[in-house]
């Protein structure tokens, strides 16, 4: 089925809901609402507008997409700061 | 057969529907009763007043192709059929000897004008746009296409119509243009994220009849003077009981019709509204049940968060090298299904609410008093006053304007009057809501249609080279989680599609590259670039319908210079502004601007077809009564004529970069011998039109045929079938000959809001949030306080207004996981916010909270904090052409203001009924000041600040009084800013105000700090 870019906009991004850094797991909220659990490899790399860094980096709230390899979250772009869902989404 | 004028007014009124006012109407039927009357014979067409945002509806009536009169339409529901003094001067604007009807060509270095022909003129503009974007244009930075012109400005216009603007912000971005604006930008520009932070959207919440409907009306400028005829509205409020608060630093016609006049030192507002939220929590005064169903005052805040009270002045994540914010503990706790947590008690130290309580605590009765030199007995009365109008059966109106906007804190100031009709529970409730006064014709519709060079049109941002180098990147960053602005694809996409049409494919994008990329934030605002043409860097300049000469902050020494430095300027106006002649400013020798100008002349809003948008979201159509003079035309005409020549100039081009401009869709079918574009095809563009067949997939039944309009933003896709150039105003023309726009429908029986007077987006909607105007359970708060209300026998939103929320969601629906209103469920009254809540604790560059920070000029330390001014406002360094002034050499508290008789731009001192009603220009001062300094009412006196100095006759007043600032005595001077070196006589011709204004802004928006300043003064002119 052919999803429209504003469904697939959805789908394609999660919200981070906690942040395991020690364990590198990141619990997420998807596609309906749907959590689940991501487990990254030693070397997933935080990509964000300041610079790339570790899964420190991220915060709750974060909206956040992933570039996988070998079934792992191997690099993680996060799109939206929390902070930038609570500002004017009227620029 | 007899006719009352009345009578005979509304005859003529009443049958101005589509058709028929387009032909104008024969009045001859009623010639009989109309012998004693200047309009005998006349045909009457509908028009709106060009000078402030109340869009008072006329009537103009026409002979032999010549105004005879203009008059206010009885039959409009906002106005009543009045007219101010400018309103009612609105014929001199058209019949004026000082109108330019011929093409003016000004030399490089010349002394005088020269008459041109028209077609030489613009041909000549195309070839200088041409030059300029071909020598400044940048087409990659690194790997990332941004086609982009940065050697050309283009001023668009709040006194221009909707389609006109429309028509700006196509073409300049056509051409890649970044440095563009509108006069919105100096006057309301921090309206919109601070009213859009707070409430979803950047636009005043309610609509001018409804403030009838208050029990307190706290107006905090010169309502009665600067908007006056919707100033109706709050006197039959009076009338009804309700009392009138008004905050201002001087005593005005306002404050002679209040109960309660607050004299507040100019800059200060955050400690007022900051001290009237901290005693509403403190006194309990608040409404509780509001509060917890429609704010985020329940929701958690990160503990590491942490406010000015704990860090003297600052937020956490101030980085003191970059002078911003990190804002990483700016953000919610959340469960385990990822929402905030709340706690509806309101009791977590935590939430929301607690922070609130703690951060304006130090916002105390006594700290008002000292800061902003309000009594505090006088106070803590407006507070009682005013937060007792809470509850369900009592809301207050709260009305802004310049004096909050024109700030270094300007966004801040505002959204501390935002917050506390929050706490009151006074949004989307009858006799609630904020009043954003707009003081052009059009600021609001110049604003919504993107004539500002951070947004396109309907909102959504101006990408930004290295955040949005694709169009994957920009919509994955822009577009929110949760709320409407979900569908932020498929306004982005039906807009690509709108302006490059068939060259807009999925393959490219959408032609995605040919939107001109910013290089930063900090850039292309109005104050920047009247930098760059003083640094050079700016090298053309189109001016339509406005005259930064005058208006603009810092305007001798960085605006009119930064103009004579330009390579070319054009200006589109009715009248030789202070802009076109600023090569002959007196003082200034001609020949040493080398500036080439060409001054094509333009037409009001009597000679031409188009809408504008009112201050509360109400857009209006006129009709061409008469044509314009001589070379006279609509300013649309000149723009679809710039964008023709312009683009048969770039046609044969084979660079990439220019196919930006030569598959630019631009065929508005110019007709006659002006060349006027058909304006209905613009508006069926911005309403939006199926591109091809479109299906409803659930029964393949055929929605829409290609080339049919829209009915609603609801129908718009992201797939590349629909086109769109402004997704709000969509269903204001859904279908061909139902221009809404141009409907004067008297209201029926008990349709208070008037719904069929015009069209206000968003769908007709007058009160914005109206959920809110029912509890969670869907039942009005009180039977005098009902708006709409959930019917759950018919199973949809019912009453006065349209549902500003799904029309069949009901209070119980559980929150929505997918489609267009993801994340909101029944109760959630503030749609366009991610989490469907009004936003107490939002995320804005310089905080969450507002704080006061004194003005960058100030006689005092700022007693709440460590911290003197906002730590994050922009000033330039630009040298010795903005030095700041310090209270030992400058000791006097300087604000500026405007008159009901005159305006800005470049109209009033051009008429002159309205020029002769003053005698010149004027500062006032109280009677103790002038005494100390020897000044008699009427003397000439000399008015200095740290960047220039102006001459004017001193109005000794007890109007003005001075104030006590934390002990201390502080004198305050006030001074209209109309004046300039252009006008009809004398009287209108004077010194310029905005000479004594710094280059400094707001972070947010760049809007800059007009209302307080510091300023010296003496008797004498020498």
């Amino acid at each position: 089925m052919t999803h429209s870019l504003t469904d697939w906009l959805q789908q394609s991004r999660l919200t981070v809901i906690e942040v395991d850094a020690a364990r590198r797991r990141l619990r997420v909220r998807g596609e309906g609402d749907a959590c689940s659990d991501l487990s990254c490899v030693e070397h997933t790399l935080v990509m964000a507008e300041e610079g790339s860094g570790g899964l420190a980096t991220l915060n709750p709230g974060d909206i956040i997409k992933v570039e996988r390899g070998n079934g792992r979250a191997e690099t993680i772009v996060v799109l939206r700061r929390a902070w930038e869902e609570i500002a004017s989404p009227e620029v | 057969m007899s006719l009352s004028r009345r009578d005979f007014l509304k005859y003529g009124a009443g049958v101005a529907g589509t058709a028929v006012a387009t032909q104008g109407i024969d009045l001859r039927p009623v010639e009989a009763a109309a012998t004693s009357l200047r309009i005998k014979e006349a045909k009457v067409y509908p028009g709106v007043c060009p000078y402030c945002a109340v869009g008072c509806a006329q009537l103009i009536y026409v002979k032999d192709n010549r105004i005879v009169d203009i008059e206010g339409d009885p039959d409009a529901p906002h106005t009543e059929g009045a007219l101010c003094p400018k309103g009612s001067s609105t014929y001199q604007v058209s019949m004026n000897e000082r109108r330019v009807t011929k093409a003016l060509y000004r030399a490089p270095g010349s002394d005088k004008w020269e008459e041109k022909p028209l077609d030489w003129m613009m041909e000549q503009i195309a070839q200088r746009v041409k030059k300029t974007r071909d020598a400044t244009y940048v087409e990659r930075v690194k790997d990332v296409t941004v086609n982009r012109c940065e050697g050309i400005a283009w001023l668009g216009s709040s006194v221009l119509d909707n389609e006109e603007n429309y028509l700006i912000a196509k073409l300049s971005r056509g051409l890649g243009l970044v440095n563009l604006e509108n006069s919105a930008r100096l006057c309301h520009s921090a309206t919109v994220p601070a009213l859009g932070a707070t409430f979803g959207r950047g636009a005043m919440t309610t609509n001018l009849i409804d403030v009838q409907h208050a029990d307190v009306i706290m107006p905090t400028s010169n309502w009665a003077e600067c908007h006056p005829v919707s100033y109706k509205w709050v006197m039959r409020a009076k009338e009804r009981g309700a009392k009138i608060i008004h905050v201002d630093p001087r005593f005005t016609r306002t404050s002679a019709t209040a109960d309660i006049w607050v004299p507040i030192r100019s800059g200060t507002n955050i400690v007022f509204f900051g001290g009237l939220i901290s005693y509403a929590i403190e006194n309990k005064k608040y409404f509780h049940d509001y509060v917890v169903a429609y704010t985020n005052a329940s929701l958690l805040v990160d503990p590491a968060f942490k406010t000015p009270t704990d860090l003297d002045g600052l937020f956490s994540g101030f980085d003191e090298k970059k002078r911003a914010y990190d804002q990483a503990t700016w953000k919610f706790q959340l469960d385990e299904s990822g929402y905030p947590k709340k706690d509806p008690t309101l009791r977590d130290p935590n939430c929301v609410f607690q922070h609130l309580r703690r951060h304006y605590a130090r916002y105390t009765p006594d700290m008002v008093e000292r800061v902003c030199g309000i009594p505090k007995d006088l106070f803590l009365k407006v507070a009682d006053m005013y937060c007792s109008a809470s509850g369900p059966d009592k809301t207050g109106t709260i009305s802004y304007a310049l004096q909050l906007n024109q700030s270094t804190n300007g966004v801040q100031q505002i959204r501390s009057l935002c917050m506390l009709q929050l706490v009151l529970g006074n949004i989307g409730r009858p006799g609630g809501g904020v009043v954003a006064l707009r003081g052009h014709s059009n600021v609001q519709g110049a604003t919504d249609f993107g004539t500002l060079y951070h947004m396109l049109p309907g909102y959504p941002a101006a990408p930004l080279q290295a955040a949005h180098p694709t169009l994957t990147d920009y919509l994955e960053k822009t577009t929110p989680k949760g709320g409407f602005w979900v569908n932020n694809p498929k306004f982005v996409v039906s807009l690509l599609k709108a302006w490059w049409g068939p060259a807009a494919t999925k393959d490219n994008d959408f032609a995605y590259d040919y939107l001109p990329k910013r290089e930063k934030a900090d850039a292309y605002s109005h104050q920047h670039f009247m930098i760059g043409m003083l640094e050079k860097k700016v090298k053309g300049f189109i001016c339509m319908g406005q005259n930064p000469a005058v208006d603009s902050p810092n305007a001798k020494r960085v605006v009119r210079e930064g103009l004579r430095s330009l390579d070319w300027m054009v200006v589109v106006d009715l009248f030789e502004t202070d802009t076109a002649a600023v090569w002959k400013e007196p003082g200034v020798d001609p020949k040493s601007s080398k500036v080439e100008v060409f001054f094509i002349p333009g037409a009001p809003a009597a000679e031409k077809d188009g809408s504008i948008t009112n201050t509360m979201r109400l857009a209006q159509w006129h009709v061409k009564a008469v044509d314009p003079p001589g070379d006279a035309r609509s300013d649309a005409a000149f723009i679809v004529d710039v964008g023709n020549r312009v683009k048969e100039l770039y046609k044969d081009s084979k660079a990439k970069r220019d196919r930006q401009i030569i598959d630019l869709v631009w065929d508005y079918q110019p007709q006659g011998a002006k060349k006027e574009p058909k304006m209905e095809l613009v508006l069926k563009e911005i309403n939006g039109y199926a591109l091809e067949e479109i299906k409803d997939p659930k029964d393949g039944k055929v929605l829409y045929k290609a080339g049919e309009h829209l009915k609603t933003f609801a129908h718009l896709r992201d797939d590349g079938l629909t086109a769109c150039g402004n997704w709000i105003y969509g269903g204001i023309y859904p279908e061909e000959g139902k221009n809404l726009a141009l409907r004067r429908e008297k209201p029926k029986e008990g349709d208070y809001l008037a719904h069929g007077w015009g069209f206000v987006w968003p769908a007709n909607r007058r009160i914005l949030y109206n959920r809110a105007s029912a509890d969670p359970r869907g039942r009005p708060w009180s039977e005098k306080k009902k708006l709409i209300w959930w019917n759950g026998k018919e199973k949809k939103w019912v009453g006065l207004d349209v549902p500003d929320f799904s029309p069949v969601m009901a209070p119980d629906a559980p929150r929505a996981k997918e489609g267009p209103l993801k994340g909101i469920s029944g109760t959630d009254a503030f749609i366009m916010n991610p989490h469907g809540l009004g936003q107490l604790f939002a995320s804005v560059v310089d905080g969450t909270f507002p704080e006061h920070y004194e003005p960058f000029e100030s006689p005092t330390k700022n007693l709440l904090s460590k911290v003197q001014n906002n730590p994050v406002a922009k000033y330039w360094d630009i040298g010795d052409l903005n030095r700041l002034g310090t209270p030992d050499k400058y000791p006097y508290v300087l604000t500026t203001y405007r008159l009901t008789e005159h305006h800005a731009a470049g109209m009033s001192r051009h008429v002159p009924w309205l020029s002769e009603l003053f005698a010149g220009h004027f500062a006032e001062i109280g009677p103790e000041m002038a005494k100390a300094l020897d000044i008699q009412n009427g003397d000439m006196i000399t008015v200095e600040t740290a960047r220039a100095k102006i001459k004017v006759r001193a109005m000794v007043t007890e109007r003005i009084k001075p104030f006590v600032i934390d002990g201390k005595k502080v004198y305050q001077v006030g001074i209209p800013w109309h004046w300039g070196y252009q006008g009809t006589m004398k009287s209108s011709r004077g010194d310029v105000t905005n000479d004594l204004v710094a280059s400094l802004g707001d972070p947010t928006t760049f809007i800059q700090e007009s209302k307080a300043l510091l300023c010296n003064v003496r008797k004498g002119v020498a």
